[in-house]
């Protein structure tokens, strides 16, 4: 059974369509990675699955469960969380706000999950006073994973989790991400850095005027000619 | 994006401000200005926070929330002559003409609490039916239906009330004179609640803001409503609780307007917008301890700069706000505490 599958899916900002009938699917315990250029229609894909934006045809299931032009709050619930690319913290409030909003649908006291999200992030416990907005790019990327990773998802959607950071970070935020998929938590990732995005990833798909043009284990596709000569730069 | 600023401009501002308070006590009834600038800049200061809260979270500036105001200020004054009726009966001791003053008081007080919640109500209602489904509209759709309902409330009001002047059943108070060493002044004991009254509720909206789960998450949509559902808050719920506290501060601001300026009609809330705007943006938009700062200052300035000038009328003490304002626009448009506009 796929724990995430996305059928036929065609979605759009107004009255533009940008996704013209995806397919694809995240089985338990998987790395995937989204690739393709720029305004192929990645994050647009995560935005639909999450529902921040509605389907105009196909379906998202969730475990089997139909969860196409569902609110993002009731989503969450199900057992997915999503990371988005840009403002995916709250500036205003302070770190260990952050993380207790990340915790919101729990209903219960936070500070034990809390805890827990600081073992895998210890850089931010020093920080829980501070407000999110003093973060610098790395340790807001930090930030807006431990918040999505509060309610142990089954599923996590980071798009671009390594964009605009230094190299030694984005080799730390792969780092962190696959030791997250190693717990057991399946992992849908777009990303620009497509060559090490597949190289991690145990499937990818490249996502092209918003359709699926190519899908395969992640080293399929980096050894794949026409997919390198198209979207990987040569 | 944050980040510490040092604001040449805001520091003139600040030492205009302090500079000005401080002067002002010391010209001939400069205290008395400025204690009756502290009693309206306590009323405005609760209608801006309301301002301000539906500006941050539902992104509009709200031209009916004058008119929330007024329904709170005729709710309370149907429950307020309502209570001089029942109370005796409940309470017999309340019947004793001697206790006149504690019976207009406790009415009046329980009034508050049913203005309160009769205008919260009022207020989720009319969010519920219109602006519900104006989430995703251009602002300035909701900008002019923010006109629409408030053309409806106040007619709504006119139609319940009539038109005439009204007054709450409170007796008109003598000052007392206050005499505290270097500065003496009148104040009345209405005066005094109100001021004390509008100082609680702040304190209780910041500890509310910043300690309870849902203050936070208030807290959180006014930053980023999206990431507030995608982090799964129940956004809907909020906005609820936003419509509820603004609306129901509000309603105690109009009743406290009605308490201490004597006699009102339903302009009240039209006549009353025009400070709160200018007390929300003095202290920057969306920021709610700015709405608080800029309460008091309009309030103050308002009486003070019109004190020394002998043979002014009180009539253009309005114009000062709009100076205020237009001057706090051109010269820092995202007021005192506010932050500049994020990007993206």
């Amino acid at each position: 059974m796929s724990q995430l599958r996305v059928e036929d899916l065609t979605a759009g900002y107004g009255e533009v369509d940008i996704l013209h009938g995806v397919q694809m699917h995240l089985d338990e315990g998987e790395i995937i990675s989204l690739i393709g250029p720029n305004g192929a229609g990645k994050s647009t894909v995560m935005k639909t699955i999450f529902g921040l934006l509605t389907p105009t045809q196909g379906r998202i299931l969730f475990e089997d469960m139909d969860i196409s032009g569902q609110a993002p709050d009731r989503i969450v619930r199900h057992g997915m969380c999503y990371v988005p690319q840009t403002e995916n913290i709250f500036p205003s409030l302070s770190v260990y706000e952050n993380l207790e909003m990340g915790a919101f649908v729990l209903e219960s006291d936070a500070g034990a999950k809390i805890d827990e999200v600081f073992e895998i992030f210890p850089d931010l416990k020093a920080f829980r006073r501070r407000k999110a907005g003093s973060l610098s790019g790395g340790q807001r990327q930090m930030l807006a994973m431990s918040r999505a990773l509060i309610l142990d998802p089954k599923v996590l959607l980071l798009d671009e989790p390594s964009a605009g950071l230094a190299p030694k970070l984005v080799d730390m935020i792969f780092d962190r991400i696959i030791a997250i998929n190693e717990t057991g938590v399946s992992i849908l990732m777009v990303e620009q850095n497509a060559k090490a995005a597949l190289g991690m990833s145990d499937r990818g798909y490249v996502l092209a005027t918003g359709r699926t043009r190519f899908e395969g284990t992640g080293q399929d596709l980096l050894h794949d000619p026409e997919v390198a000569r198209l979207y990987l730069g040569g | 994006m944050e980040y510490k600023e040092r604001d040449p401009v805001k520091l003139v501002i600040w030492a205009v401000i302090i500079g000005g308070l401080i002067l002002g006590l010391f010209v001939e009834n400069g205290p008395q200005a400025v204690v009756n600038g502290i009693r309206f800049g306590s009323i405005l200061m609760l209608g801006a926070i309301g301002i301000t809260l539906i500006f941050r979270i539902l992104n509009f500036a709200n031209f009916s929330h004058g008119d929330i105001l007024l329904v709170g200020a005729y709710t309370g004054l149907w429950a307020d002559w309502a209570m001089v009726e029942i109370l005796p009966r409940i309470v017999p001791a309340l019947g004793d003409p001697a206790n006149g003053a504690l019976l207009r008081w406790s009415a009046f007080g329980i009034a508050l609490v049913l203005a309160v919640v009769l205008t919260a109500l009022v207020a989720i209602i009319v969010d519920r039916i219109l602006y519900r489904h104006m989430r995703r509209s251009n602002v300035a759709v909701l900008i002019i239906a923010s006109f629409g309902v408030s053309l409806f409330l106040r007619n709504l009001v006119n139609a319940v009330w009539g038109v005439s002047n009204q007054r709450y059943a409170m007796r008109i108070q003598l000052p007392q004179t206050i005499d505290v060493g270097l500065f003496e002044f009148n104040i009345t004991t209405i005066g005094i609640v109100t001021i004390v009254v509008a100082v609680t509720l702040v304190t209780l909206l910041h500890l509310f803001l910043n300690h309870t789960r849902t203050g936070k998450a208030m807290r959180a949509m006014s930053d980023n409503m999206d990431l507030a559902r995608i982090t799964g808050i129940d956004t809907e719920h909020m906005i609820k609780w936003t419509w509820g506290i603004a609306a129901g501060l509000a309603a105690v601001a109009g009743m406290f307007m009605g308490l201490n300026f004597g006699a009102f009609t339903p302009n009240l809330g039209f006549r009353i917008l025009l400070p709160l705007f200018a007390a929300a943006i003095l202290g920057g938009v969306g920021s709610p301890y700015g709405a608080m700062l800029g309460g008091l200052v309009i309030g103050i300035a308002q009486n003070l700069l019109v004190a020394p000038v002998t043979g002014i009328a009180s009539g253009y003490k309005p114009a000062v706000a709009f100076v205020l304002m237009i001057a706090m626009l051109l010269i820092r448009p995202q007021g005192l505490l506010g932050q500049r506009e994020r990007k993206g």
